[in-house]
């Protein structure tokens, strides 16, 4: 076995070639004692070379994996051979050892990681700032830089001519955090007359379809990740992970709406993010007061057009294709949200025009939403407790999808109001098309 | 080309890998496919290393027979020891559902074979444990 240092600090990276086997893991053992010490917070092994795993060697896994997980680290492989991975799956420990099939993702992971546990340690001098409508607490999230990526055109939805030829395909592990059109299904005439609103966010893809019972289906791949099929219409995924995690407390207790939070999140990029031009994706796990939801009520799609040729939001369609709530559909309830927002006041001469055009639109039942665009989805639960010092999104969305009671699922009207949230900023660089749907037909 | 290996090691861990240099050779030689190749491999040292480990009463020096056959459609090992009787085919499966990380991590290895390999028995015979590990070529 001959192990090689790559990486020494609170991020220790052994690259591994040889044999895991009685005698290979007795070296990697020896190798851990002298190299892995208190200062450890992840300990990255590159599997790519080693072309045998035994029970010797998760006897020296397992031990390590529980020690970081007490210091709230993480023990992360790379590069998993097929016989190897076999042998994790077998034994279970596939289920808890966090594994990437390439080093730069294994590597962005174990930052975050290590990132999480500094953030953890360094809570009380944190940056903090205050907004017009309540107050940040604000961590480097280690991601960025920031993309939108876009699949098919939200004008081919308001003018309802989504046609078969038009869905596309996407794997699901792509579309973590994603927001559209679209639904689940094996062939087109499955889904195609009863698409609606749609997002994916912390491993789960929710949809509320177009079939008339107003409920939405959701589904949790476990093992087949990367298996199962997003069918849309329309999609926009945040890529590149986020710059920032922020703590939000609103001032008022009645709560701060998406509109006021996007407009305070504006105003502070604008003041301390040089890098911020105009364009913010945000996730975030909040408690909501007051939720509006709205959505399409029938699919967007050529056949189901409006016989007067006009838009679905036009005054004379509108009832008939969109519900949008007047009072509030739920209140106290624990929310996970995706989206974007576009800052007008900002030129926005940085990103594609053509692409940005695909993305946003106003909508008719956002009031007052002049000065921002947004386009946000949420997913709710019956309301579970905020975590007291949240450093990880992505930890606190999947706590919440696992522990959660679910209730709906709906596309978010900006007036909605959230007292607390811890929210992943990502300060968007580009909008460009998604490279990764799947190019065979749906 | 014999069909058959047979090998005899001491329980000593320095030995596996001896059995194991020997056994590579043989299956490189029957063009056994990599997969299976893996599961013997597995096989031999999960077996080998739980028999030096938990075999023993004494303190001595055991000898441990090996031995392979190559078939048509299967490989066959055999292993055959004077330690305390042991029956692998009896130990309960693990807990699947228990997180692994608070399992008891004993049997790890021996479950690992069962479900990598195609077949395991066991007999007591002439006061030796002797454990038969089937592997088929197209498993």
């Amino acid at each position: 076995m001959r192990i090689t240092i790559r990486e020494k600090g609170t991020i220790l990276l052994l690259e591994l070639d040889g044999r895991l086997d009685a005698f290979g893991s007795s070296e990697l053992a020896g190798a851990l004692k002298q190299d892995f010490d208190s200062a450890t917070v992840c300990l990255l092994l590159d599997m790519s070379r080693v072309d045998y795993i035994s029970s010797a060697g998760l006897r020296i896994l397992l031990p390590v994996h529980k020690e970081l997980m007490r210091r709230d680290g993480a023990l992360i492989l790379a590069r998993l051979q097929g016989y190897c991975r076999e042998v994790l799956e077998v034994t279970g420990v596939a289920d808890v050892l966090p594994q990437f099939d390439n080093l730069e993702k294994a590597l962005a992971s174990a930052r975050r990681a290590a990132l999480r546990r500094h953030n953890r340690d360094h809570w009380d001098h944190l940056e903090t700032a205050a907004l017009d409508h309540g107050a940040v607490r604000i961590m480097n999230a280690g991601g960025g830089p920031g993309a939108v990526e876009v699949l098919g055109d939200v004008r081919d939805v308001l003018h309802a001519r989504v046609t078969p030829d038009q869905l596309l395909s996407k794997r699901f592990f792509e579309t973590e955090y994603s927001i559209g059109l679209g639904g689940l299904g094996r062939a087109p005439e499955d889904f195609f007359e009863i698409m609606g609103e749609m997002m994916t966010i912390g491993g789960t893809m929710v949809w509320l379809p177009t079939d008339g019972h107003d409920t939405p289906d959701f589904l949790i791949p476990k093992t087949d990740k990367g298996h199962v099929m997003i069918r849309t219409g329309y999609n926009i995924s945040l890529a590149g992970g986020f710059d920032e995690f922020m703590v939000f407390e609103s001032r008022e207790p009645s709560g701060t709406t998406i509109s006021q939070l996007y407009r305070d999140l504006f105003q502070l990029a604008r003041r301390r993010r040089p890098d911020c031009k105009g364009l913010l994706g945000l996730a975030l796990r909040a408690q909501a007061v007051a939720v509006y939801g709205s959505g399409v009520l029938r699919s967007p799609v050529a056949p189901l057009a409006p016989a007067n040729g006009g838009l679905i939001t036009d005054p004379s369609n509108i009832g008939e294709w969109m519900a949008c709530d007047r009072e509030p559909r739920h209140r106290n309830v624990t929310m996970l949200m995706c989206g974007v927002g576009a800052d007008l006041a900002m030129p926005l001469d940085a990103f594609d025009s053509v692409e940005l055009n695909k993305v946003f639109y106003l909508h008719p039942a956002n009031i007052g939403a002049k000065t921002e665009l947004l386009h946000n989805h949420a997913v709710l639960f019956k309301e579970q407790p905020f975590p007291e010092r949240p450093t990880d999104l992505e930890d606190e969305i999947q706590r919440v999808v696992q522990n959660g009671e679910f209730v709906d699922m709906r596309h978010l009207l900006d007036n909605s109001c959230i007292t607390r949230a811890l929210i992943g900023v990502s300060y968007i660089q580009t909008v460009r098309p998604d490279p990764h749907h799947d190019p065979s037909p749906a | 080309m014999p069909d058959e290996l047979r090998l005899t090691i001491a329980n000593r861990l320095d030995e596996l890998e001896r059995a194991e240099a020997e056994i590579s050779a043989f299956m490189d030689r029957h063009r056994v496919p990599p997969a299976r190749r893996y599961a013997a491999s597995l096989a031999l040292e999960e077996m080998l290393s739980n028999i030096i480990k938990y075999g023993y009463d004494d303190a001595a020096e055991h000898a441990i027979g090996i031995r392979v056959e190559s078939g048509a459609r299967e490989l066959a090992l055999t292993l055959e020891d004077d330690g305390h009787p042991f029956d692998p085919t009896a130990l309960a499966a693990p807990d699947t559902s228990q997180r692994i990380e608070d399992r008891s991590i004993g049997g790890l290895g021996i479950h690992l074979v069962r479900r990598m390999t195609d077949g395991m028995t066991w007999r007591r015979e002439g006061g030796k444990n002797v454990v038969r590990i089937v592997i088929r070529r197209d498993g």
